[in-house]
């Protein structure tokens, strides 16, 4: 998951989210499919909410003023 | 002719003749359009122009005078027109001003400046955006940059402002003080953000963006507002023309209530303020966090009805099955019954009854008559016992 971009994440998620509701989800396979949704909506969170410090080391080299 | 080879004129006399002759002839003020080509502010308070006139196809000069605006009328004029087009009295600027006609002996024909419309000049440069919009919309550039997808985290920012403006800094308070605490990664690439070189500045901004366009989310283009601060700087083509190709959506913010600018035209999306700005860059990312926790929601709801379809299932295949099994026991009972008798059929006790018997020799049962020869002792059993006889002959 950590080479995921936001979009491919909620992609995914979607996938999930058809699967389950469509029917076509194994019960065996819920709980997995549960916990894989729960931790590509933290991994979402984390780009909304936390600082990569990566990024902010890169940009701080390309702007202009830095 | 009034004179003779002998009497000469002074040229002051003949200038002097000349200016007779304009006061005369030309007595009153004029209205008159034309383009300044210079503007000069002497430090006396008077201003100095040249006003000039182009062939509207070669663009070649075909008028060109003078003139003066006394200090008394240029210290009204200025700031009247300036009010009024948001534009400072300098050159490359149409107008219509009032004149009336003077000659001077040693300064030549002159015309002095009395009263500008400057409803005239606001008509021209409206006139010069819509030609500029008819040409980008000709060439098919006009919404090359609203068709581009607005990025689902527009987080990393390259902001193109001047850095001293007061609009880089209400946008970053902004962006960066947003309650709900998204990350944002704004980075300044300065630009003069008014007079001349605003083109320019903005262009070789692009330019270094472009460099690294992998890194960037969005362009924000803003400017604090002077409410009346000049727009046309905005207006010209060849800066629209670049944004509306940048391959990255452009978000302006350049703080004009009244006008829309061509700049502001041609970008993806149009903020009044630098403030506005901020606030569209935190709405998408609040949109976002809002479809996330919808979708965490939504999966807790499908997963328990999916949960709940199979118990369903499993509960109606419980109650079919007492049935199915009284079904199958019935079915399984007749079986049994149809063996039972058939192999009753098949019993000797049963032939023998029918009134068969069997016939042996030695403890043989016979089956051909090759089995027996006269003489031979059998037993034949019938129902109920046997009995022992001895063959006297044998027949075929």
């Amino acid at each position: 998951m950590k080479n995921m971009t936001y979009t491919q994440a909620v992609e995914r998620l979607e996938e999930i989210m058809n699967s389950i509701q469509g029917g076509g989800m194994d019960v065996d396979k819920l709980a997995v499919a549960l916990k894989e949704a729960d931790a590509l909506v933290k991994f979402c969170r984390s780009k909304l909410f936390e600082v990569d410090e990566e990024v902010k080391l890169l940009l701080n080299e390309l702007s202009g003023d830095m | 002719m009034i004179n003779s080879v002998e009497e000469p004129l002074t040229l002051y006399s003949l200038n002097n003749l000349v200016r007779g002759a304009i006061n005369k002839t030309l007595p009153l003020r004029y209205w008159v359009t034309g383009e300044l080509s210079e503007v000069r502010e002497a430090s006396n308070g008077h201003c100095y122009i040249e006003l000039v006139q182009r062939d509207e196809v070669t663009n070649e000069l075909v008028a060109k005078a003078r003139g003066t605006v006394w200090a008394r009328v240029y210290s009204l004029l200025r700031p009247y027109f300036f009010e009024q087009t948001g534009q400072p009295f300098a050159a490359g600027l149409k107008v219509l001003l009032q004149v009336s006609v003077g000659f001077h002996e040693l300064y030549g024909y002159t015309l002095d400046v009395c009263d500008i419309e400057p409803a005239f000049t606001i008509g021209d440069m409206v006139r010069q955006k819509q030609l500029i919009i008819k040409r980008l919309t000709e060439e098919g550039v006009i919404d090359l940059n609203k068709e581009l997808d607005f990025p689902l985290l527009p987080q990393r920012i390259a902001v193109i402002s001047s850095s001293s403006a007061a609009g880089y800094g209400d946008f970053c308070d902004q962006l960066l003080g947003n309650r709900y605490g998204f990350v944002f990664y704004p980075r300044l690439f300065p630009a003069p953000m008014q007079g001349s070189g605003v083109e320019q500045g903005i262009i070789a901004a692009l330019d270094e963006i472009s460099k690294n366009i992998d890194c960037w989310d969005v362009v924000v283009i803003i400017r604090g507002g002077g409410a009346t601060s000049e727009l046309s700087c905005f207006d010209t083509y060849d800066l629209a023309c670049n944004c509306a190709q940048f391959p990255l959506p452009i978000i302006t913010g350049i703080g004009h209530q009244r006008d829309e600018s061509v700049l502001d035209v041609v970008a993806h999306t149009r903020a009044k303020t630098p403030t506005a700005a901020a606030e569209l860059l935190i709405h998408a990312m609040l949109s976002q966090a809002t479809m996330l926790s919808d979708i965490q929601a939504g999966m807790a709801v499908a997963a328990k009805k999916r949960l709940d379809d199979a118990h369903t299932r499993l509960q109606a295949v419980l109650q079919r099955l007492p049935v199915a099994t009284a079904l199958f026991m019935q079915s399984q009972h007749h079986k049994l019954d149809l063996c039972q008798r058939s192999m009753e059929a098949a019993s000797p006790e049963h032939i023998l009854a029918l009134g068969y018997s069997i016939t042996r020799v030695n403890g043989k049962a016979v089956r051909s008559l090759d089995d027996v020869m006269p003489g031979d002792s059998v037993a034949t059993m019938v129902a109920g016992g046997e009995f022992i006889s001895v063959i006297t002959e044998k027949k075929k």
